[in-house]
């Protein structure tokens, strides 16, 4: 069977003021593993995620989502793969202020209407990561740690084969992260999920089956 | 249709902004539109009771002035015509001839004194009680009976209509013998008398009271056959059963002041030929109503399309309001829309969700300015607005 999430020959380049380039030639993620992606800041951790959810398109290579090539796909059907197949905790806290925390961690499924359906789901979810009690309440009466337990069980809610975190605790004092953290990669587990964590936090590093270390980003070659 | 559950939640989460544009818009839709209605409204009253009467006769001057205070009962020129311009046109076969006066008021109202057949000719009919048949008989339009809770057998006096000189009768207290039914017209908001009422009203006729004693004060001359005294203590101010048969005048019929002679026909042919009576006359004029008021309301529409030229500058800065306050809101919803491009939400969402809050706040708008209208339309329709 094949990696719900795998990358071959994968490069980037970012022309302009602040050129980049990114290479990564092999990744593989198998389901229920989780791989940490580690890098100094600038190393391309959150444009390779990017790469990966569609969100960028490579330079060249293949970029394989849950048996899908998403680097060929036009720009609506890397979001519908998004939608079906990637559940997503981002950098910065990603909640819609004027909704629920059980509105939030819904939205992927209403968006899908499946909303009914994964109500009970999206309440298991809250109680594993403890924030069943801020369920009713808006993302501004939630502290920081429930706000981020909250996008986990977003990103967790329909068992996606792929979840990408980037920099997951880093909103977070040491304590809550790494509790946030190891809930997810529980419930990740649990579901046979490939998790793909960015961080450069040495408490999460430890957590993972394996590290895949991204080098100082490679300045690119201008066009002549 | 998750995007309607979205646009709902951020409207109720931001009540007072999705209110005010609300409000912002159901103004710029409901002005214009009251207006219109109220004109047209307006415009239709104003056509049917000028059709009601097709031709009058009165003095000469202004032609809005006569067709208002005849057909609408505002204040009446300042000149009258004399019943003789009545005898002149009563010949005409075929036309009826009313000859009317609304030179007072009673209780602040016009005081409409008529010919019998003015009732019939305009189709009005009595709610309660009867028709003025006599001398000091009083009968009230339907808002005035409401508005001054007179009923039928209460008094009415006539208003005092020269406060400073003493030559002047004193008021004339008429009984109210009936109630108009509702019509929607001027009608509404007068009293109706006999065209006689305005005579003794205006001292042409009178009526003579019986007194034992005189004070010195009283007489103001006196001959070897006769003693005149002041005109308040000779006149009776009531019409009563015992005095109403004493009632005379010492003028000309013929010179008896009138503010003007309606004409009912219905043909044309007599309409004119009584018209053409007063071809030239210096003093004299006719007019129909109906010409004056279709000018009039060729006026009243100009004004109107310069107003409607202002509401639709309101209506464009409204619409650059709406542009600018989706801009802000779109730009101040960066994080939002990040958020559901992430979750792979497809590209139409965005713009789809926005429009959807667009259509929600029309929506409000459209029932707020529904609300405004009526209200508005049912405050104003029956204001008299000449």
């Amino acid at each position: 069977m094949s990696a719900p999430l795998s990358l071959d020959g994968v490069s980037f380049q970012r022309p302009g003021p602040d050129a980049f380039a990114l290479v990564m030639p092999m990744l593989e993620v198998q389901s229920g593993e989780v791989v940490a992606l580690v890098g100094p800041s600038g190393s391309g951790k959150s444009t390779l995620l990017g790469l990966i959810s569609g969100e960028l398109l490579p330079s060249a290579g293949i970029v394989h989502v849950a048996g899908r090539r998403m680097d060929t796909l036009d720009e609506s059907a890397r979001r519908a793969l998004r939608r079906e197949s990637i559940g997503v905790v981002a950098q910065t806290l990603s909640l819609i202020d004027y909704l629920t925390g059980l509105e939030n961690i819904l939205l992927l499924a209403m968006l899908q209407g499946t909303a009914r359906a994964a109500r009970d789901r999206a309440r298991e979810l809250a109680g594993l990561l403890e924030v069943g009690h801020v369920l009713h309440r808006p993302p501004a009466k939630m502290s920081q740690g429930e706000r981020q337990r909250i996008a986990i069980c977003r990103a967790l809610l329909l068992k996606p084969p792929v979840v990408l975190c980037d920099e997951p605790t880093g909103n977070l004092d040491a304590a809550r992260g790494e509790l946030a953290t190891r809930l997810m990669l529980q419930a990740a587990r649990q579901d046979g999920a490939a998790v793909l964590v960015a961080t450069h936090d040495d408490r999460v590093v430890p957590l993972a089956d394996r590290v895949v270390s991204l080098t100082e980003p490679v300045p690119a070659k201008e066009p002549v | 249709m998750w995007q309607v559950g979205l646009a709902l939640r951020y409207a109720r989460r931001n009540v007072w902004q999705t209110s005010l544009l609300s409000v912002c818009i159901a103004v710029t839709i409901s002005i214009p539109v009251t207006s219109r209605l109220l004109v047209q409204s307006f415009e239709q009253r104003m056509e049917r009771q000028a059709r009601d009467v097709p031709l009058v006769i009165g003095p000469r001057g202004s032609r809005f002035d006569l067709a208002l205070a005849s057909v609408f009962f505002r204040q009446p020129p300042d000149r009258t015509i004399t019943r003789s311009v009545l005898d002149r046109v009563a010949s005409v076969e075929g036309a009826e001839v009313v000859p009317m006066s609304t030179l007072f008021t009673t209780r602040g109202r016009r005081l409409v004194c008529v010919g019998f057949s003015y009732f019939e000719a305009l189709g009005l009919n009595a709610a309660e009680g009867s028709l003025p048949l006599i001398v000091g008989d009083a009968v009230l339009g339907a808002r005035v009976a409401r508005e001054t809770g007179l009923r039928v057998g209460d008094p009415v006096a006539s208003d005092r209509h020269e406060l400073f000189d003493l030559s002047v009768p004193p008021p004339i207290t008429m009984s109210v013998v009936g109630v108009l039914k509702e019509t929607g017209t001027s009608a509404d908001d007068a009293v109706f008398a006999s065209i006689e009422t305005a005579w003794l009203i205006g001292g042409q006729s009178h009526v003579h009271a019986e007194t034992d004693e005189l004070e010195a004060d009283d007489v103001i001359a006196q001959t070897d056959g006769a003693v005149a005294v002041r005109p308040t203590l000779e006149m009776s101010s009531t019409i009563t059963s015992e005095n109403i048969l004493t009632i005379h005048g010492h003028d000309a019929p013929g010179l008896l002041p009138l503010s003007a002679v309606l004409v009912f026909a219905s043909e044309a042919k007599p309409l004119t030929l009584a018209a053409a009576r007063f071809e030239g006359d210096v003093n004299v004029q006719a007019i129909r109503p109906q010409t004056v008021v279709d000018e009039m309301m060729r006026t009243v529409v100009r004004v109107q399309s310069v107003f409607d030229a202002i509401i639709a500058l309101l209506a464009a800065g409204t619409v650059l309001l709406i542009v600018l306050t989706t801009t802000l809101a779109a730009r101040l919803r960066t994080a939002e829309f990040a958020i559901l491009d992430s979750v792979g939400a497809p590209s139409f969402f965005r713009p789809s969700l926005l429009l959807l809050q667009l259509v929600l706040v029309s929506a409000i708008a459209i029932v707020l300015a529904f609300a405004i209208t009526t209200a508005a339309f049912v405050a104003f329709s029956t204001v008299d607005l000449v």
